[in-house]
């Protein structure tokens, strides 16, 4: 049975429709929501998380719609919003307790668990200073946490990974690979390293569509034949982005590596990544 | 709930913005108490002599006090009987005893003196002679219900009229034991006028509100509504916290206020009854002073954190906030329209009676009889208002919580769409300076404040309209150069009034010889009292002629416009236009990064920076056009003005202030062009500077400071005897009969001016030579 399901959700704003008839399916396990920017992610997660109301559609948690019972599945849900910026002036231990009072954590539920997620992610040092004086990196994991709290079984991360370095990344990624084993996992990106490794299903969204919901793996299997590696020269190089689709170009002294996906499947192939995957799905 | 309570207070105390504000918003009260207690002091003896006049009275018991002030005003009553005999020379001239002769020679050169000091004598006579016989007022009170209640009428009476007799009778039954003693009552009456710290109280609220609900704005909203409390409990919760950090703050900002009152003018017995004080001496309340304060601030505090809930809704439940603001500020702009403009004779009375406007008023709290009252369901305007603040509170909290999560977009059509670049850059730089930047709401405050301001001008100068009305008819008979025939016809009407005088002078010693009766006296009094109606008017017309005046000019409008006598409201002006430039300049000004980041493009460089000053100068030199309009529109209609053409001179001369050099030749009109040429001069040059100031300065908190440092310290430091400031400040040009009567210096002008085209040429280079982190 599906944890969360989203059935023939539309968005409209004004002229714009955001989101077209989006039918989804979450069990347990990591979702890599995969999109351009302007592809809905965020108006998706926001219809998640209750910010906003779907234009037709509905949500389904554990087969009930949500709109039934929002404050329910309020309590199942933990969200890590993109770009947070608010709150400066508090301590991270005082917005992280205010999170918990917002999720109805009693206070001394609340310290425990705090400090036990404050010190997976080796914040519990840093907890007493003020969330201004954080860098990139330590705010996100600050938001991690308080996604975590009250141990919820549905996370919705929008863009975890923007803005850190690539030590953080990595960390990060280990942090979420880690709680994940009994909870859904959804993670709106555009990176796709962050996912690679961790993510059980793929969602590529453009336009507001569904293209795919797929593993990774199966993704990359469709793109056997497809991802080629030639040397060309600097005069035809020009000749040769206008006929194929260029995945990365490397100069080396025999002349300029083309990585580049073709429409037909070839001989001389080399293993595509998702990098692939999401230029071939998602750019024309 | 409390817990979530505590932490939402948190955040909101934690922010520097709070204190900043709540700091600013003393600060601003501090500044506007001083500059009327400056007025006060400079302007009104009676304070000082109310002053000294209590301090004495307080080493006296209260029937002591009262022998003294009758004593006094004998006295008083016999100087000017004395002053009078001289001034008619008549052949009795009231004696004075010797006591009252040398009290009489001190003093006899200073008019003001004697005027000042009778006025606050005959005051506490009256004060002390009410305090006395408050037994008596309570007896007469008692008295007048018993005569209802015995008269025909009581029976015709309704039982709910019957009833409200019955109560009035039975709260000033608890008054009946009351014994009052004088009290310095001024100061309690000073505090109890004044409105500005009740206006700022409410602007601060609206600032809370909007402090309180922005943070939780953006992607920091959707993850506070991801939360199982984040919804109706989180509202209902960011409502209590306002009503808590709200009330306190206004009531601290209402008791840092009183306290500088009870510093400035003298400390007041706090446990004596309210009736002690004048304003207050018919109240039905059994209230010591002290409390009655505290009731008045309790009362303020809430009623007007009730009422700020409707702006809470209106900025939670629009996307766009600029709807919000002028749906409410409109809503008060209106009431306050009404509450300036009603008479009381009108059918719409009950319109100011029961107006938001009211709760700024501390009387209107002196009849509130306690928190009980408001469910005897009984009409009173204090009910009705505070029903109204509840229940508008109520509703507006319902609907607050109940569409918390359904907010209104309204797309209002813009101008232009923000993605064009060139052609409608000028319109796009307008669009971000007063939407973006809110700097419509500076012009709003500006325009609703001098129209108001003029409105209440004009209400408050309408009967004295009429008199001057009465003098200029006069005046326009005979205006115009001085001839012959001026001086005949005038000698002519002066010997009618001697006839008039002498007429009535035998028909009193007719009476005293009685050969007329006393009620034929009174008859001749009344008609010599109409014939002489307008005599100081011909007198004053009569001895300025004697003196050898080329002229006869009704001079009060020129003189009004001027300000050739009080150069308070120049200062007022001053201050007010050089705030708004100061505001307006802060809010054209752009944060560092984006400057950098519009210095890249093809036209962010000059072309941008031209937009942008020609706006924000052209905003500004319409609003102090506006301001300089209305004043001059309000002195036109108060005192009729036809003589532009007439020389400069006589216009001083008549004002007895000398006239510089310069202005020998010229005429009334090319004076008033060149003080309002002045006054635009200085706004220009103020815009230049401060933009400038702005541009030089990284952060625009560092540019705001500079700029007030350098347009408001000269003028202090002017008002403080260093005159020499003025040569190199621009606040004497805003003030430019100053400028032009005593300070006019061609080498400052061209000093200026030189400035002007440095900072200008400086700010088109782009030339940071001062950067202020």
């Amino acid at each position: 049975m599906a944890i969360l399901e989203i059935k023939h959700v539309e968005k409209r704003f004004k002229d714009v429709q955001a989101l077209c008839d989006i039918s989804l399916s979450f069990e347990k396990g990591i979702y890599g929501l995969i999109g351009a920017n302007g592809a809905g992610k965020s108006t998706l997660f926001q219809i998640l998380t209750t910010s906003m109301n779907p234009t037709n559609g509905e949500i389904l948690y554990q087969n009930e719609p949500i709109s039934k019972n929002a404050a329910l599945y309020r309590s199942k849900i933990g969200y890590m919003p993109q770009n947070h910026k608010a709150y400066d002036h508090l301590s991270a231990l005082q917005f992280l307790y205010y999170m918990a009072s917002l999720k109805g954590i009693k206070k001394q539920a609340a310290k425990q668990e705090i400090q036990q997620l404050a010190q997976s992610v080796h914040l519990l040092d840093e907890l007493p200073r003020k969330i201004g004086t954080y860098s990139g990196g330590m705010r996100q994991r600050l938001m991690f946490i308080q996604a975590l709290l009250g141990n919820p079984e549905i996370l919705l991360l929008d863009e975890p990974t923007a803005g850190l370095d690539p030590y953080e990344r990595i960390s990060m990624r280990n942090h979420i690979f880690r709680i994940a084993k009994d909870k859904t996992v959804i993670i709106a990106t555009h990176v796709m390293q962050d996912i690679e490794f961790i993510a059980n299903e793929l969602i590529l969204l453009k336009k507001g569509k569904i293209l795919r919901q797929e593993s990774g793996a199966s993704l990359l299997e469709q793109l056997q034949g497809h991802v080629h590696e030639v040397i060309v020269d600097e005069q035809a190089l020009e000749t040769f982005q206008k006929q194929e689709k260029i995945a990365r170009m490397v100069k080396t002294k025999e002349g300029i590596r083309v990585r580049y996906i073709s429409k037909e499947k070839k001989e001389g192939y080399v293993n595509a990544d998702l990098e692939d995957v999401y230029l071939h799905f998602m750019i024309e | 709930m409390i817990q979530l309570l505590y932490y939402e207070c948190i955040k909101l105390i934690k922010r520097r913005s709070f204190w900043i504000l709540l700091c600013g918003v003393i600060l601003i009260d501090f500044g506007l108490f001083q500059v009327e207690r400056t007025y006060n002091d400079e302007h009104n003896l009676k304070q000082t002599y109310y002053e000294e006049t209590m301090a004495y009275i307080d080493t006296l018991s209260t029937e002591q006090a009262f022998q003294w002030l009758t004593d006094e005003r004998t006295f008083y009553d016999s100087i000017n009987a004395f002053k009078l005999s001289q001034f008619l020379e008549d052949d009795e001239i009231t004696e004075l005893t010797q006591t009252e002769s040398e009290r009489y020679e001190t003093y006899k050169d200073e008019e003001s003196y004697w005027e000042e000091r009778k006025i606050v004598i005959n005051d506490l006579y009256d004060y002390i002679y009410k305090i006395m016989n408050y037994q008596n007022y309570q007896t007469q009170i008692k008295q007048n219900k018993e005569n209802i209640v015995q008269s025909p009428l009581w029976n015709l009476m309704s039982e709910q009229e019957q009833e409200d007799v019955q109560l009035q009778a039975e709260a000033y039954a608890h008054l009946q034991d009351t014994k009052l003693n004088p009290v310095h009552y001024r100061t309690i009456e000073r505090y109890a006028h004044a409105l500005s710290v009740r206006l700022l109280s409410f602007l601060f609220l609206c600032a809370l509100i909007i402090l309180i609900w922005k943070e939780d704005e953006g992607s920091i909203h959707d993850l506070i509504n991801s939360t199982i409390h984040g919804h109706q409990k989180n509202a209902l919760i960011k409502i209590i916290c306002f009503f808590c950090v709200g009330i306190v703050s206004v009531l601290m900002i209402q008791c840092i206020d009183f306290i500088w009152y009870l510093q400035a003018y003298g400390g007041c017995d706090l446990l004596a009854p309210i009736q002690s004080i004048p304003i207050l001496y018919e109240s039905s309340q059994s209230l010591t002073i002290g409390t009655w304060l505290i009731k008045n601030m309790i009362l303020f505090s809430i009623l007007i954190c009730l009422f700020s809930t409707v702006f809470i809704f209106l900025y939670h439940i629009f996307h766009n906030k600029i709807l919000s603001f002028l749906l409410f500020f409109g809503f008060v702009f209106l009431e306050a329209v009404f509450y300036q403009n009603i008479s009381e004779s009108s059918i719409w009375l009950a319109w100011k009676h029961v107006n938001i406007l009211q709760l700024f008023d501390p009387i209107w709290y002196g009849n509130f009889l306690s928190f009980q009252h408001l469910f005897t369901w009984r009409f009173s305007a204090q009910v009705s208002l505070s029903w109204i603040c509840i229940m508008i509170a109520l509703f507006s909290t319902i609907c607050y919580v109940k569409f918390y999560d359904r907010r209104i977009s309204i797309h209002m059509k813009r101008w232009v769409s923000l993605s064009c670049t060139n052609t409608y850059l000028w319109i796009q730089e307008g669009y971000r300076i007063l939407l973006t930047n809110k700097g419509v709401f500076i012009i709003l405050i500006v325009v609703l404040s001098t129209v108001l301001t003029w409105f209440h001008r004009l209400q408050t100068y309408a009967s004295l309209q009429q008199n001057e009305q009465v003098v200029y008819e006069i005046y326009s008979q005979y205006a115009g150069e001085v001839t012959e025939d001026t001086k005949r016809n005038l000698k002519i009407k002066m010997e009618s009034y001697a006839n008039y005088e002498q007429l009535y002078q035998n028909t009193i010693a007719s009476y005293k010889n009685k050969k007329i009766t006393y009620d034929e006296l009174q008859d001749a009094k009344t008609s010599y009292d109409m014939q002489m109606r307008d005599f100081p008017i011909y007198e004053k017309l009569y001895t300025e002629v004697e003196q050898g005046i080329p002229y006869i000019l009704y001079d009060k409008g020129y003189q009004a416009i001027f300000s050739m006598k009080v150069i308070d409201r120049d200062v007022h002006q001053s201050v007010w236009i050089m705030a708004f430039v100061l505001f307006m300049c802060g809010a054209a000004a752009y944060h560092h990064q984006e400057e950098q980041l519009y210095q890249s493009t093809k036209l962010g460089n000059h072309v941008r920076l031209c937009f942008m000053f020609s706006h924000v100068w052209m905003i500004c030199f319409l609003m102090a056009l506006l301001v300089y309009a209305l004043d001059y529109a309000h002195f036109a209609h108060l005192y009729p003005m036809d003589d532009f053409d007439v020389g400069l001179r006589t216009l001083f001369d008549l004002c007895h202030i000398p006239l510089p050099d310069m202005l020998q030749t010229w005429t009334i009109q090319q004076y008033l062009f060149a003080l309002f040429g002045i006054r635009l001069l200085g706004v220009l040059s103020t815009c230049i500077t401060v933009t400038f100031l702005f541009q030089v300065c990284k952060s625009r908190i560092i540019g705001f400071l500079i700029s007030a440092f350098v347009l408001f310290l000269p003028m202090f430091l002017y008002y403080h005897e260093l005159t020499f400031v003025s040569f190199f400040s621009l606040f004497d040009l805003f003030m430019g009969n100053l400028f032009l009567q005593n300070m006019f210096s061609v080498s400052k002008l061209l000093l200026l001016l030189l400035i002007d085209v440095g900072c200008l040429w400086m700010l088109f280079q782009k030339k940071r030579f001062l950067v202020f982190k």
